[in-house]
């Protein structure tokens, strides 16, 4: 299955959240939504899941319009929605039932991912009795509950401690795994490296950054290279008319000013005999991609209907 | 329509588990009870209750200078608070013995009255009534305050009218027979209903059945229909809006949140009415006055109350269906009033005209005109019914209208909870909120 976005548009007033973006998300290949507040993320998730609709552009499953009776959707809000004065279980019944499940279904769904998550004991209490982190493991529960194809998640480790926080990347993995069509944005950029494949960093409604995220590594310049010797002070000198350096815990982090000089400084620095114990080339983090795309002034990307749409077949910037 | 099912059951479940609707219920249909069950007990303590239903059992004391002086045992008696009657008759010719003769449904005693103690006696209980005779055509009657009056003064009235014509007949040398056909001619009647007519008969009961309704009607609807804008504008607070959107369409949350709210409210009504029936019941025994309303209150026909059923309905859908899109538009609970005030005035002036119009009495033209205007036709048209026989017709039409116009809003409604579901910040206007409607201005909506 995939899940195609095209040349998204919309507008709220002046405002213009969304300037024609286009990307693909496919199953098994969790796709992560970043961008800084106020990029979009949200309202490209909301547009996906038809809670409005865009000005113009169009979202496709398989090359057509998606057609809710027969795709099972889960979406999780960026905000906290539930029912506060409801019991917990009532509540996942509720909507599992609106999401097509029969009652004896739902109930079974509700008893099984209450157990997964460790939160059978809340069944009957109501929401509002709940912490935030809580109430976000059930607003999860809620969106899983359907099984649905397509997950829509937005923002989902927003109030999960550290150990909710694995057992959520844990599901989402688990659901990938089992072809399933996975959307998610989040700030936690080591989450959003250890799950998905594909990445779209969006920068005031356009995409910045968009692909797989080991070929948006890939194309990254190679400028840094963390060294570890015997003689640090030797290679720290020698480096420092590379580019510039510095130091780490086990070594010695050089930022070089131009990529290809690697090779001329490891030759030196053998050829210097420093006792060179470790040379390696350093890829960019998430994070510092997405500082780089999202964060510093870059051209924007162009509209849609002047190049080929992002995803898989993105295009990064520097 | 399985999801608006499953909306249906849940809001009407939420509905009447809270804790407003709960309490309102319960407190009110306890309290009808309990002045059903002291009007059971207490009756005769209050002055309206009666052991008996028959009139038979009215005493009268007649009291006749000439006749012997009777002990005043005090007899119960029903209608109105009646229980002994003492009857004075000062102009010594027989009346009050005569009445006895002629009024046999009646216990007449006879006593002499002092008319300084008549008031007191009675303010003090002694008697229940009493009947001074002054003149062969003049009397006075004095009973202690009733919700009813005992309706004797025409059967005393008329017998005593009676007495005087005999005796009048008698002394101009008439015979008995001759007096008895001067006096008991009749003209007789062959009433013809004209077909089409729409100037009809006029009912007491039916009169208080409508007016009940008008005040019962505009209640419940109001009350209900704020309560769905409340649902509405409690689930944009909370953020609820945008899980329901992914999981039903507006159409279906709308209908289905306005009907769950729509069938509590008309569980709460049953339950009031059932409680007002338990209190009437257990009073209805005691009271001949009460039972003679309510039996006139049963002459209310089969199709008063399906029109009852068909305007409370509709117009509770109207009204609901009105608030809940405009309870989508507010980013809170708290900015509702300003919103809703609009079309709540409007309602109510339907209301004050179907209260104040009807002193006009049948043929009101501007009872008819707003009876078939659907935002005012679920209360107008049913002061029209207690005040003139409506041609079937045209009651059908104002449904018609009602029905159509209740559709009307449902589109509406559910365009602007599409719209609003995730507007928040400044409560819009109402030229925004039309043009919302209309599909003009963008907003969230589709």
């Amino acid at each position: 299955m995939e899940l195609t976005v095209n040349g998204i548009t919309k507008s709220f007033g002046d405002v213009q959240a969304l300037k024609g973006i286009s990307f693909a998300a496919r199953s098994g290949a969790p796709m992560g939504l970043l961008g800084r507040n106020g990029a979009g993320k949200t309202t490209a998730m909301r547009i996906i899941m038809d809670i409005f609709a865009p000005d113009s552009g169009t979202v496709l499953i398989d090359g057509k319009p998606i057609d809710r009776h027969s795709v099972r959707l889960g979406y999780l809000p960026e905000e906290r929605g539930l029912y506060r004065k409801t019991c917990v279980g009532e509540q996942l019944v509720y909507f599992g039932r609106l999401r097509g499940l029969s009652r004896l279904e739902a109930q079974d769904a509700a008893e099984q991912w209450l157990k997964r998550l460790d939160m059978y004991e809340y069944r009957d209490k109501r929401v509002e009795t709940l912490s935030k982190g809580n109430q976000q493991r059930i607003q999860l529960a809620l969106s899983l509950i359907n099984d649905p194809e397509v997950i829509i998640l937005d923002e989902p480790f927003s109030g999960l401690d550290p150990v909710n926080a694995g057992q959520l990347r844990e599901i989402v993995q688990e659901r990938a795994q089992m072809g399933r069509l996975i959307i998610f944005s989040s700030h936690q950029m080591e989450s959003v490296e250890n799950i998905c494949d594909d990445i779209v960093i969006l920068k005031k409604g356009s995409i910045a950054v968009g692909g797989s995220l080991s070929e948006i590594r890939a194309g990254c310049p190679r400028d840094r290279v963390r060294i570890v010797a015997e003689q640090a002070d030797r290679v720290q000198e020698a480096a420092q008319r590379y580019g510039s350096c510095e130091p780490l815990k086990d070594g010695l982090l050089v930022r070089l000013c131009q990529a290809d000089s690697r090779q001329k400084l490891l030759a030196e620095l053998v050829s210097a005999e420093v006792g060179l114990l470790t040379f390696e080339t350093v890829e960019p983090s998430l994070e510092e991609i997405f500082v780089a795309a999202a964060g510093e002034e870059t051209e924007p990307q162009k509209p849609a209907e002047e190049q080929p749409a992002a995803g898989r077949r993105g295009r990064r910037r520097r | 329509m399985r999801r608006f099912g499953i909306i249906f059951r849940q809001e009407y479940k939420e509905t009447l588990r809270s804790k407003a609707f709960i309490v309102i219920s319960v407190t009110l249909a306890v309290i009808l009870l309990c002045v059903g069950v002291m009007c059971f007990f207490l009756g005769s303590a209050l002055g309206f209750v009666d052991e008996a239903v028959d009139e038979e059992q009215l005493e009268l004391i007649v009291t006749d200078a000439m006749t012997e002086v009777m002990d005043g045992a005090m007899t119960q008696t029903i209608g109105g608070g009646m229980g002994s009657l003492v009857i004075d008759d000062r102009t010594g010719l027989g009346l009050g013995e005569q009445l006895r003769q002629r009024l046999t449904f009646l216990n007449i005693r006879l006593m002499e009255l002092d008319d300084s103690a008549v008031e007191a006696a009675i303010g003090s209980g002694e008697y229940d009534a009493c009947v001074i005779i002054t003149e062969p055509l003049a009397y006075r009657y004095y009973e202690k305050t009733s919700l009813y009056g005992s309706g004797y003064t025409d059967a005393i009235s008329d017998a005593l009218e009676d007495i005087y014509k005999r005796e009048l007949l008698e002394s101009r040398g008439i015979s008995e027979s001759d007096a008895n056909e001067i006096l008991y001619s009749a003209a007789q009647c062959e009433i013809c209903s004209i077909k089409g007519s729409d100037i009809g008969s006029f009912s007491m009961g039916k009169y208080f059945y409508n007016y009940m309704m008008i005040i019962l009607l505009f209640l419940v609807i109001g009350l209900y229909g704020q309560m769905v804008a409340t649902r509405v504008a409690t689930e944009k607070g909370s953020r609820t809006m945008e899980l329901l959107a992914t999981s039903a369409t507006p159409g279906e949350l709308m209908c289905g949140k306005v009907m769950g709210v729509g069938a509590a409210a008309m569980t709460q009504t049953a339950i009031f009415i059932g409680a007002a029936f338990g209190m009437v019941a257990l009073a209805v025994g005691r009271s001949q006055a009460v039972s003679d309303a309510i039996k006139e209150l049963l002459g209310v026909t089969p199709l008063d109350i399906v029109w009852l059923l068909l305007y409370f309905t509709l117009g509770f859908l109207m009204i609901a269906f009105v608030y809940g899109g405009l309870g989508s538009m507010v980013s809170q609970v708290e900015d509702l009033s300003g919103i809703t005030s609009l079309p709540l005035y409007v309602f109510m002036m339907g209301y004050f005209i179907a209260i104040f119009s009807t002193v006009g009495g049948k043929g009101n033209p501007l009872l008819t005109l707003t009876s078939m205007i659907p935002f005012w036709s679920p209360v107008t048209m049913f002061a029209r019914m207690s005040v003139e026989t409506v041609p079937v017709w045209q009651i059908v039409l104002s449904l018609a209208l009602l029905a159509g116009f209740s559709a009307l809003m449902a589109w509406a409604s559910a365009r602007l909870y599409r719209a609003g579901m995730l507007r928040y910040g400044k409560t819009p206007r109402m030229s925004e909120i039309i043009s919302v409607i209309r599909g003009k201005q963008q907003s969230s909506a589709k």
